[in-house]
């Protein structure tokens, strides 16, 4: 039976029940759904699966191969560990709107033309923003809110792209396109937001650390791989991408060295991370889009192992900053072991996830003669050694004591830790479990001496500094700052645009007032009042004159004339010579 | 020597020196190692050592000098 169904539907539709459900099933219930998935998932045959044609386009719902295959089964096994360590929370908005997140980005990698691609991709911008706004403090609202307007900015520029696309070449299948028009860029913008490449990155650290706790490992999990995804599928070889990528890899790392809060320092390291999967897609050689996938791969499990073991103390301790934690080891020891095995993952040191895929990507651009991306590529290694590796596990667990008094966390998120933990080192250990699975057929040898060897002297020399600074008493503690980024164009440009939209358009609106309101009908009002007197004493006062009367004579005349025309009671003649006047002025004025 | 890395100055003490024995094994493994790397930086001797060291030691001191470029109050945007 679960063969016949689309996992995303599986996912989507089985949230829906979540509020019908008590208890123990309700937790039975949501941790079952992402196995389910799974195992439909894998009976899936390759080839085009639900195909619907509606109007003139083919919709297709299931592309399976094994680019979309590898994110698909990424995305269900970290949907299982996201609920596992969110199954005691008490909040059925956020298990909802997690499975409806993790059915939707499934649904992203599995669809196989640009119209479902963009159903599925409105649909995970809205599901993951209730993740945001589920941690219910004034900063989540205001950060959700951000988040969903840039997602909402990104979402148009991919749609308004997809219908450009169709127009021209008539055809809306997912496949391979080329940087050279309007359509194309329109794409490539909408995605690149959704992968937070620079400068379109600022949404990502704005937005996930005021997610909730659980929140977060999904939230770090689909959008941004979602994006590698179809970065991979759509636009391999890009030469922006390398450029890109390589400012993505870097920039992050030294907002990620100087950050006080635990989540935003890996939420810039997840950035960072992406910028060499960036990197390799836009090489675009099989082993440079093999090291992206893989990376990408084992990206989602150790960034989300860093937010558990994060999300973790945040619950336990209420505090997530780097200067009011430390010492946690003694009392989160466990926690603490898990969120080493992240560090050292992220760190890419061998025998753990990250060594088996960054390699890749750094030997593909050594490989490929590009020395400055290599340089570049080996930078963003050791500095996420230094920030997240070494800084994050350090002011949490070790460096001063904060004499807080936090209780080891609960079994269930200790379990969902051990998994991804347990899958850091399996992949470390046995790269071959891995290689398999890539979209192309991968001869890669990640254990040779030089490999093993080199990366162990760039992340441990790397660390060295650390230590040696720590030693010589160089404060690496940043007290509660803003650390501007290219969000002011926005927070700060968006107040300024009010500003001048307000001052320019109600400015305009109270002069267009003033002018056509007021003063231009008081004086039409003034004019069409005195009009028929000043004429008709245009017309008479000659003849007065003429008739040689006395200057009291013309005034009282005026005086009579006046009254005689405001009240309607002036002789017929004058009457009908002003009516004869204001026709010969309106003959000459049409 | 006064560190805080564990707590206690002990743990700390022993745990610098395995992690300084690790660094003088890997600099002296760098002499017996089969260089297999396809750019002419990667072959020179002990270029990873140094790399890692002065591009970590330049990232946590450059990020120091941006912060102060760049730092904002935490009410810069309310």
């Amino acid at each position: 039976m679960i063969s016949g169904l689309h996992p995303s539907f599986i996912l989507i539709a089985g949230a829906l029940l979540i509020p019908f459900l008590k208890g123990k099933v309700k937790s039975c219930y949501i941790l079952l759904l992402p196995l389910l998935a799974l195992a439909s998932l894998i009976n899936i045959p390759e080839g085009n699966q639900f195909v619907a044609n509606i109007i003139n386009y083919q919709l297709v719902l299931g592309r399976i191969d094994r680019l979309s295959l590898i994110f698909a089964y990424i995305f269900l096994i970290i949907s299982f560990i996201g609920i596992l360590f969110a199954v005691k929370v008490e909040d059925d908005l956020q298990h909802a709107s997690s499975l409806v997140y993790a059915g939707s980005a499934t649904g992203v990698v599995l669809a196989g033309d640009l119209f479902s691609v963009y159903i599925f991709w409105e649909l995970m911008a809205i599901s993951s923003t209730f993740l945001i706004l589920a941690r219910r403090t004034d900063k989540s609202q205001a950060a959700a809110f951000r988040y969903i307007m840039m997602h909402v900015f990104g979402g148009l520029c991919l749609l308004g792209g997809i219908v450009l696309h169709t127009h021209n070449s008539g055809s809306s299948v997912l496949g391979l396109m080329e940087l050279k028009d309007l359509s194309s860029y329109l794409i490539f913008a909408g995605i690149a937001l959704n992968a937070a490449i620079f400068p379109l990155h600022p949404w990502l650290t704005d937005a996930y650390p005021e997610a909730t706790f659980t929140g977060t490992v999904f939230l770090s999990a689909f959008t941004t791989k979602s994006a590698v995804y179809l970065m991979a599928r759509i636009f391999p070889g890009a030469d922006l991408l390398i450029i890109l990528g390589a400012l993505m890899a870097i920039i992050p790392a030294v907002y990620a060295a100087i950050e006080n809060d635990l989540r935003r320092v890996i939420s810039f390291s997840l950035i960072s991370q992406g910028g060499f999967m960036m990197c390799g897609i836009g090489i675009g050689t099989a082993l440079s889009i093999n090291g992206a996938v893989s990376h990408a791969f084992c990206c989602v499990i150790y960034i989300a192992l860093l937010f558990m073991a994060t999300g973790s103390v945040l619950n336990e301790t209420g505090k997530i900053k780097c200067t009011e934690l430390g010492g946690l080891y003694r009392t989160m020891p466990i926690t603490c072991a898990f969120c080493i095995i992240g560090a050292l993952s992220i760190s890419a040191l061998p025998l753990f996830s990250g060594f088996i895929s960054k390699s890749m990507v750094i030997s593909a651009s050594a490989h490929e003669r590009m020395p400055l991306l290599w340089l570049a590529l080996q930078f963003a290694s050791a500095s996420a050694c230094f920030h997240s590796g070494v800084k994050v596990p350090y002011f949490t667990f070790f460096g001063k004591d904060s004499g807080i008094k936090a209780k080891e966390a609960p079994p269930n998120m200790l379990i969902a830790m051990g998994i991804a933990a347990v899958l850091c080192v399996i992949i470390g250990v046995f790269p071959k479990i891995l290689y398999d699975l890539l979209p192309y057929p991968a001869d890669y040898i990640p254990y040779t001496s030089f490999h093993v060897v080199s990366q162990m002297q760039v992340v441990l020399f790397g660390a060295l500094a650390f230590f040696l600074l720590v030693l010589s008493g160089y404060s690496l503690e940043k007290p509660d700052t803003i650390s501007l980024d290219t969000d002011w164009f926005y927070r700060k440009g968006g107040k300024i645009f009010f500003v001048v939209m307000d001052k320019g358009l109600n400015g305009i609106n109270s002069f267009c007032n003033t002018i056509f309101a007021v003063k231009l009908s008081s004086v039409t009002g003034h004019i069409s009042r005195i009009a028929p007197f000043l004429f008709a004493l245009l017309l008479l006062l000659p003849f007065k004159i003429l008739k040689g009367e006395s200057k009291e004579a013309r005034t009282l005349f005026k005086e009579n004339l006046d009254t005689a025309i405001k009240t309607g009671s002036a002789p017929v003649g004058i009457s009908a010579a002003l009516a004869v006047f204001f026709l010969i002025i309106a003959y000459f004025l049409t | 020597m006064k560190i805080k890395f564990f707590g206690n100055s002990k743990r700390a003490n022993g745990f610098l020196k395995a992690f300084y024995a690790v660094l003088a094994l890997l600099i002296f493994a760098d002499f017996f190692i089969l260089r297999h790397g396809d750019l002419k930086l990667e072959n020179i001797p002990l270029f990873f050592t140094i790399f890692g060291f002065i591009s970590c030691l330049c990232l946590i001191l450059v990020a120091g000098i941006i912060n102060f470029i760049i730092k904002k109050d935490e009410n810069y945007y309310d």
